[in-house]
């Protein structure tokens, strides 16, 4: 971006004396009659005293030059027709009415005002999770191992049915012959 | 309805919020801050109306868009997370609205505004945009008078050189 020129006035910035505040206040209206008599008389006789006044000028006039500022269209409408975010303190202020109709357009008060619910909302789910799982890790013992014995029920049952009547075996003669036929 | 020379925070948005946003602009430096501070700004005179003494009140409108972007401050400090990036792109958009192409010069002073240190910046703020004398610019920033001549000296000086040094 090209910046437009703003020609420097008398010897550059250099010429300002740093302490030499009484040129703003001056300026501005603020400085005392007594300092005011002494600065014209000062100003009389000094060259790059003027000059340093101008620079401070210049930039009090830049500032004071620039124009108010719009806030983004809809900005004061939305905030008008949907009221600030917040309950007014008790007193004779009265609340805003709601606005009758159909469902306006987020407005920045809602957005901001949700915006921070929900970081709240999940700042609170997140630490429950985190505080949840912490205590499953922590405070709920770790089970045994849960694979199941094969090898030592079939050498139970092997035992017990060499020794008792097996329910099982037993079956077999009532089982039917199983094949396949030619 | 205006009780008593205390106006509702309404009609406040309304004559006022123009005022308002630009002080917030030229504290903040980008249109979204600014939106935040003057809806907090009126939320804050919402509950303050009922103290507020009828008198200057773009000074006491000033004071706490001031107060609301010193707080501001203050926070971000606190959560560096959330400071501003020192990206010149969000003081200074690079395209600029079709109705700002011809004020190249409103964005070469409002970009060295935003570049002082905030220390300089309100001050210069409260002092050539929103029209508050040294005392009243004293009471809002809580601290002597001296200060504030002296803080808006610096600023301007900063200013000057930093506009004449864009210039060069």
């Amino acid at each position: 971006m090209s910046r437009p020129p703003i020609p420097p006035t008398g010897s550059g910035s250099g010429s300002l004396d740093p302490d030499d505040t009484v040129l703003s206040a001056y300026l501005d209206g603020e400085c005392t009659d007594a300092e005011r008599v002494a600065l014209d008389a000062r100003l009389a006789d000094s060259a790059d005293l003027r000059a340093a006044l101008a620079e401070v000028a210049a930039a009090r006039d830049a500032v004071r030059g620039l124009p108010l500022r719009d806030a983004p269209p809809g900005f004061f409408e939305r905030l008008l027709a949907e009221g600030l975010p917040e309950a007014p303190a008790a007193g004779p202020m009265e609340t805003p009415a709601p606005v009758p109709g159909p469902a306006p357009a987020p407005s920045p008060v809602d957005l901001a005002a949700r915006r921070a619910r929900r970081t709240r909302r999940w700042t609170a789910v997140g630490g429950a999770a985190a505080a949840a799982m912490i205590a499953v890790v922590v405070v709920v013992p770790r089970p045994a191992s849960v694979t199941p014995p094969v090898a030592t029920f079939t050498d139970a049952h092997a035992v017990r049915s060499s020794l008792q009547d097996d329910v099982v075996s037993s079956l077999v003669p009532l089982g039917v012959r199983a094949g396949f036929r030619p | 309805m205006v009780t008593d020379g205390v106006p509702t925070w309404e009609e406040v948005a309304r004559d006022h919020g123009r005022f308002m946003y630009s002080v917030a602009y030229r504290l903040a430096g980008n249109d979204e801050d600014a939106q935040d501070l003057v809806q907090e700004a009126l939320l804050r005179v919402h509950r303050g109306l009922e103290r507020y003494q009828p008198g200057s009140l773009e000074g006491w409108l000033a004071r706490i868009v001031t107060n609301v972007f010193l707080d501001e401050v203050r926070r971000r400090r606190r959560r560096p997370a959330d400071a501003l990036p020192d990206d010149p792109e969000r003081v200074l958009p690079a395209s600029p609205a079709a109705d700002e192409v011809s004020s190249g010069l409103s964005d070469e002073i409002q970009a060295a505004l935003a570049a002082l240190p905030e220390e300089f910046r309100v001050p210069v703020v409260l002092c050539d945009v929103a029209d508050q004398s040294y005392e009243q610019i004293a009471a809002a920033l809580g601290v002597p008078v001296g200060t504030v001549r002296s803080r808006l000296h610096r600023g301007r000086r900063l200013l000057r050189t930093m506009l004449t040094e864009g210039a060069a």
